[in-house]
């Protein structure tokens, strides 16, 4: 079936299956690749993206179904080829390991700090609750995040 | 293999669409339950049917009179972000902050917690213990069905096929209540309940009434365990009659065995949740 997304600010025509999930569309038919598979099922966060603002998992929702919705990947969070804030802690703070998990933390922490720029310690770990980093690099992860709050805090 | 994905914009049309389709159709809300079937093969509708172009399906409100009114795309999101509900019942913000993620919160809708009808549902026993009902809408109009008339066995609700479910109601606490969800797991993220025990009382002049104890992950449904609430029911509260409830509790529960835990093993569990429960919900 032909659906119209919204996706990084351009809108795409494409046909999907109608039980295809945004994440396949996103893959395998727009080819933004850096929102990652891991389970399939919305244990692991690999896939989060945002919808309307909010981080969501890309493989629960269904293509078709998420028309009229603002979607953001983590290739939309480059501005003018340069990397957000988020992004640039991440880098920074060595908050990265393998890196499969990383686009799906830094669309859940950079969903979290434009809503709640000063977040407290537990709200930031309440934020990724939501994210598996099989490599357990969960304290750089953190202060990726608490960098990146700062470093906004800063720029103000 | 699903054929078509319908997204009417009307409640009417979604349930004409469920009455053409009947028995090959599913209802897509959130989608954090029904995509994972779809994907595993475990559900193989012919039609999904989505209810996210109704947009009166967003509606969450609460007024003395009416009490809360939870519309079927409202999320557990909205709803524990909601100043009314964190104002008057803060049982349901704990409950659902004790649900999988922010991811999956920001999408699942509460309604769907309830119509998937996991015997480990959280929703389920915090919405039993408050009372709450729920308004099905099919091509005959709409009926109110009480929750504790709702779950019928696993995966299996009072909703009829060409049924939708359109809002959760739940009546204005009593002065004086208090409520209370404990859950049992192992995480405090992306967990399902091994138990979840809700408790919703009122304490005035020494004396409990109202009291209604609700489990969940311990039978087939959630359900009301009636005896744990008699045993409460006209006491002062105190650590002996919490202690004796729970043990009725745990007498009404029927837990199996499963890759999560043992039978015997819930079966302690809802003793001391229940006890819990209940020592918190009298002391607020």
């Amino acid at each position: 079936m032909e659906c119209t997304l919204n996706v990084n600010g351009r809108t795409h025509t494409l046909l999907v299956r109608p039980d295809e999930t945004l994440l396949d569309a996103l893959r395998d038919r727009l080819h933004l690749t850096g929102t990652k598979e891991g389970c399939g099922e919305g244990d692991c966060g690999a896939c989060t993206l945002q919808v309307d603002g909010r981080a969501v998992n890309a493989c629960l929702l269904l293509a078709a179904d998420a028309e009229g919705r603002d979607i953001r990947t983590v290739e939309g969070l480059v501005q003018d080829g340069d990397l957000n804030p988020v992004q640039e802690a991440f880098v920074d703070s060595g908050g990265i390991q393998c890196g499969f998990c990383i686009p799906g933390m830094i669309m859940s922490a950079d969903a979290l700090l434009r809503s709640n720029p000063d977040p407290s310690d537990q709200e930031i770990q309440e934020a990724l609750a939501g994210s598996l980093c099989r490599c357990t690099g969960y304290i750089k992860i953190f202060q990726s995040v608490r960098a990146a709050a700062e470093a906004m805090a800063g720029s103000k | 293999m699903v054929k078509e994905l319908f997204r009417p914009a009307g409640k009417e049309e979604a349930v004409a669409l469920l009455t053409e389709h009947q028995g090959k159709a599913k209802v897509l809300a959130g989608g954090t339950d029904l995509v994972v079937l779809l994907r595993s093969g475990k559900v193989t509708p012919e039609i999904v049917v989505s209810l996210n172009r109704i947009d009166e399906l967003r509606s969450l409100s609460f007024n003395p009179d009416d009490g809360l009114r939870i519309g079927a795309l409202v999320t557990h999101s909205e709803l524990i972000e909601n100043d009314d509900v964190r104002a008057r019942y803060p049982v349901l913000v704990e409950t659902g902050k004790t649900i999988a993620g922010p991811p999956v919160r920001n999408a699942a809708s509460v309604a769907g917690n309830l119509c998937h009808a996991a015997p480990s549902a959280d929703f389920a026993p915090p919405f039993l213990a408050l009372d709450a009902s729920a308004v099905l809408f099919g091509p005959g109009g709409e009926r109110t069905v009480p929750l504790n008339e709702f779950f019928l066995g696993p995966n299996q609700t009072a909703l009829a096929g060409d049924e939708i479910l359109t809002e959760i109601r739940v009546p204005t606490p009593a002065e004086g209540s208090g409520a209370n969800y404990q859950k049992l797991g192992i995480r405090s993220a992306m967990e399902i309940a091994m138990v979840g025990v809700a408790v919703s009382m009122t304490v005035n002049n020494g004396t409990c009434s109202m009291v209604r104890v609700a489990l969940g992950a311990v039978a087939p449904t959630p359900f009301l365990a009636k005896s744990a609430a008699a045993a409460v029911e006209g006491n002062a509260p105190s650590a002996e009659v919490f202690a004796r409830a729970g043990e009725a509790a745990a007498a009404e529960s029927k837990p199996i065995d499963d890759i999560r835990a043992s039978g015997t093993y819930r079966r302690k569990m809802v003793a001391v949740l229940t006890r819990r429960a209940l020592a918190q919900a009298s002391s607020r």
